[in-house]
């Protein structure tokens, strides 16, 4: 029962970090998309927008998943990098994607197209893990709750104990083994020494 | 510990509703540009026309070139200027050789709107005035008669009145070699 419940509220956790990770690239997707077809808008988000709206997404998102592991956080960023850059593929491509324009290289626009997606794969991963480790720092150091932070620190405090009282038996079993080592190698020097043919009991 | 769960997941729902709105704006880029795209490649020179009229009280020769343009988009067009040129001659052999030229340059159009889903005739015209090379080049070509050969190539260019930006977009002019008569 308490097993089912586990597997339960890990597949709610996994669930949630998927939708916070394809809401955040939906996000960014859409300003990056708006920048790249200002021309066909009257909303032009301006250049630095291609550097805010990662970082932002990615501390929003290291904000939320501080709670779970650490790879999470990095796993989170991966998800809404690959997310914005299909859904900034899909909106780019939406004249071929619809058979509107059946030749891509038949009007000018297609032309950025390809530049367009270089683009942004290679800001929106290393901003947006920058800014979901920023945010997580920033949520472990601030946000968490002091009860949180005690619990934290008592089961560290926990861990040290256990690991002193570990270090301490380990001690205690190689004394007791190296103790066993010598008396053996004792046992075994009489043992030599009486049954030695030059020994005192032939003289 | 629930108070803190409680807070990461309304930052949660709240950047899920922002996702929503930006999917909504994702969708309303993805149709304009469908929407602009459609129009680039569909609006098209249906047929491009040379009328030449003789004006026998000024001895000039009046020549004008129409377009036949349509547009079965959603969005106007304006087709700004004609660059064309116009050339004749008594055969087809030499017809496109710059030695047959009559006449050619950028004509601005004073309206040249083309409205969604219509079609419109468009015409420049110019005026070749006796005693010059273009006159005398007419007069060869015609031949003593009231007819030459003619050629028209160019191109139109037109932009979008709704979207400031996409401009120069260029039109073909579908003219083969015919026989024009003069008028007048």
């Amino acid at each position: 029962m308490a097993e089912s419940s586990n597997e339960h509220e890990t597949f709610r956790t996994k669930l949630k970090l998927v939708l916070w990770s394809v809401s955040a690239g939906t996000i960014v997707a859409f300003f990056f998309s708006s920048n790249f077809l200002a021309w066909a808008t009257q909303f032009n988000p301006g250049g630095s927008i291609l550097f805010i709206s990662p970082l932002m997404c990615g501390i929003i998102l290291g904000v939320i998943t501080c709670q779970m592991e650490a790879i999470s956080t990095v796993i989170s960023s991966i998800i809404m990098t690959i997310w914005t850059t299909i859904a900034v593929i899909l909106v780019l491509m939406s004249p071929l994607l619809f058979g509107i324009v059946l030749d891509p290289t038949g009007t000018l626009w297609m032309i950025h197209a390809p530049q367009n997606m270089l683009i942004t794969i290679l800001l929106v991963l290393p901003i947006s893990l920058l800014g979901a480790i920023t945010g997580r720092l920033f949520a472990e150091n601030t946000i968490l709750s002091s009860a949180m932070r005690r619990e934290r620190a008592m089961l560290k405090s926990e861990t040290e104990e256990w690991y002193k009282m570990l270090e301490e038996k380990l001690e205690e079993k190689r004394e007791a083994l190296e103790k066993l080592k010598a008396e053996q190698e004792m046992n075994i020097l009489r043992e030599k020494e009486g049954k030695a043919p030059g020994g005192p009991e032939n003289g | 510990m629930k108070k803190h769960l409680e807070l990461t997941n309304l930052i949660g729902v709240v950047l899920v509703a922002v996702a929503i709105v930006s999917a909504g704006g994702l969708y309303y880029l993805g149709s304009e540009y469908c929407t602009i795209s459609n129009t680039l490649v569909s609006v098209e020179t249906l047929s491009a026309d040379i009328i030449v009229a003789r004006d026998n009280v000024t001895d000039r020769y009046q020549v004008i070139v129409t377009l036949l343009v349509s547009n079965p988009s959603e969005l106007d067009i304006e087709v700004y200027s004609i660059e064309y040129m116009v050339y004749a001659d008594k055969s087809t052999t030499t017809l496109t050789s710059y030695d047959a030229t009559i006449g050619g340059g950028s004509s601005g159009l004073v309206d040249g709107t083309v409205e969604a889903n219509t079609v419109k005739e468009l015409s420049v015209m110019y005026l070749i005035g006796s005693g010059s090379l273009y006159y005398e080049r007419l007069e060869y070509a015609m031949a003593g008669g009231n007819s030459a050969w003619m050629y028209l190539s160019g191109f139109a260019l037109f932009k979008l009145s709704d979207y400031e930006e996409v401009d120069g977009q260029r039109l073909g002019l579908p003219f083969y070699p015919r026989e024009v008569t003069v008028i007048g």
